[in-house]
């Protein structure tokens, strides 16, 4: 149960990190080479804000 | 113990193409630790197949799909398997004989096990690498010429890639070793159609949804331009009049198989999935109304194009208050990889 709208987002991105993980694994045994960093989008400042700053 | 099972064959045209009879062991009197050990096997996961759709787009590989005849016969059983003889059979043998088998046959619990370690090892032996990401994809790379990658699920293959060397030598490989079927360009695999085109490729489950209303017999339903209510009150039905469990569950099964290829019902099926264990009339009502959305949209599906990029992006968001019983909010994200969507989630 998350307490906060923020805790919900943060929540939802580690889920999305956790894919975009996965997915690295996959193109890495390609060998496929990607041009920029991955990208991870949220509408919620302050999730972001707790992303960038683990305490 | 086993039997025989005959089927007819039929081909696309509707006219007989062969009878098949197909000696089938039954694995239902097996015992745990002493005819049979592990059974897992894994498959092809659809997002690793999604990847490859996209990299097949905006690469321009090729996508060839075979089936491997008989697959599960070509298992090699190591546990010490005993089976009376084959109805028919048993005049050529002493009385109180029995068959100790030497290979997997259809139906002992270990055969898709023995299958797939099978498969493994001829395609490690042919020089190629087990992905760690999905152990049912295996790759090779050539040094000057390119990348050939096989997925495999269950019995049928999907050979991907711009090394046409080495893909002839594979395919030659594979049915000295195994007998194996070319169906030549990928068109239709595990229910999904898929179409190429100049701009791309496109995959949808037409003909399942088709199939799918016609079973329910929705076909003359009236089609619904939204999947779900917007403020439905699903979560908070505990009164209402219960429904035939089985039937929801073999529905609400159907549906999740078909968001394969139907993001925009994610959330839908994601909701009337949460009461299996103990669906209510309101529940099923919302399933009927979610195959009258798909009645309304039957043919669409994912587009994979060439985006001239493999960035990987991820956008993810969540509700918090919309669970009104238990507080717990839904999260949910999609990923693109080179433009295309390739997965996506939705969880409580």
């Amino acid at each position: 149960m998350s307490r906060s709208s923020a805790e919900a987002e943060f929540r939802s991105m580690a889920l999305g990190i956790c894919e975009l993980l996965w997915m690295k694994i996959i193109l890495e045994d390609l060998r496929i080479k990607w041009d920029e960093p991955m990208k991870l989008y949220c509408d919620k400042k302050s999730a972001i804000a707790i992303a960038h700053n683990p305490v | 113990m086993c039997k025989w099972v005959y089927s007819l064959k039929y081909k696309a045209d509707g006219s007989l193409e062969r009878y098949k009879a197909r000696l089938v062991a039954k694995g239902f009197t097996q015992t745990f630790g002493i005819d049979y050990q592990e059974t897992f096997a894994p498959v092809a996961k659809m997002n690793t197949i999604r990847i490859l759709f996209s990299l097949s787009a905006n690469l321009g590989w090729c996508m060839q799909q075979y089936d491997v005849k008989n697959a599960f016969l070509h298992g090699e059983l190591e546990e010490e398997v005993y089976m009376d003889p084959p109805p028919g059979f048993s005049h050529s043998l002493l009385p109180n004989q029995v068959c100790r088998l030497k290979r997997a046959l259809y139906g002992l619990k270990q055969s898709p096990r023995a299958w797939f370690e099978r498969f493994t090892k001829a395609m490690v032996f042919m020089g190629y690498r087990q992905s760690q990401g999905d152990h049912t994809l295996f790759i090779k790379h050539s040094i000057s010429r390119g990348v050939t990658i096989l997925i495999v699920y269950v019995d049928d293959i999907i050979i991907i890639g711009d090394d046409f060397v080495e893909r002839d030598k594979l395919r030659k490989r594979l049915s000295a070793e195994f007998e194996i079927k070319e169906l030549g360009k990928l068109k239709y695999f595990l229910g999904i159609g898929v179409a190429h085109s100049e701009k791309g490729i496109f995959i949808s489950q037409q003909k399942y949804i088709l199939d799918l209303l016609k079973e329910t017999g929705m076909v003359d339903c009236r089609p619904c331009e939204t999947p779900i209510d917007l403020k439905h009150r699903l979560e908070n039905d505990e009164e209402g009049a219960t429904t035939d469990k089985g039937q929801y569950q073999r529905l609400v099964g159907k549906l999740i198989y078909l968001a394969h290829t139907r993001p925009d019902i994610a959330y839908a099926v994601s909701v009337v999935s949460q009461f299996m264990h103990n669906p209510k009339d309101s529940h099923l009502q919302a399933v009927y109304r979610l195959l009258r959305y798909l009645k309304f949209t039957p043919g669409k599906g994912i587009l994979y194009t060439n985006h001239g990029n493999l960035n990987l992006e991820c956008y993810t968001d969540a509700d918090y208050v919309g669970a009104l019983t238990d507080r717990r909010s839904t999260s949910g994200y999609c990923t693109l990889l080179g433009g295309n969507l390739v997965t996506w989630r939705n969880k409580k």
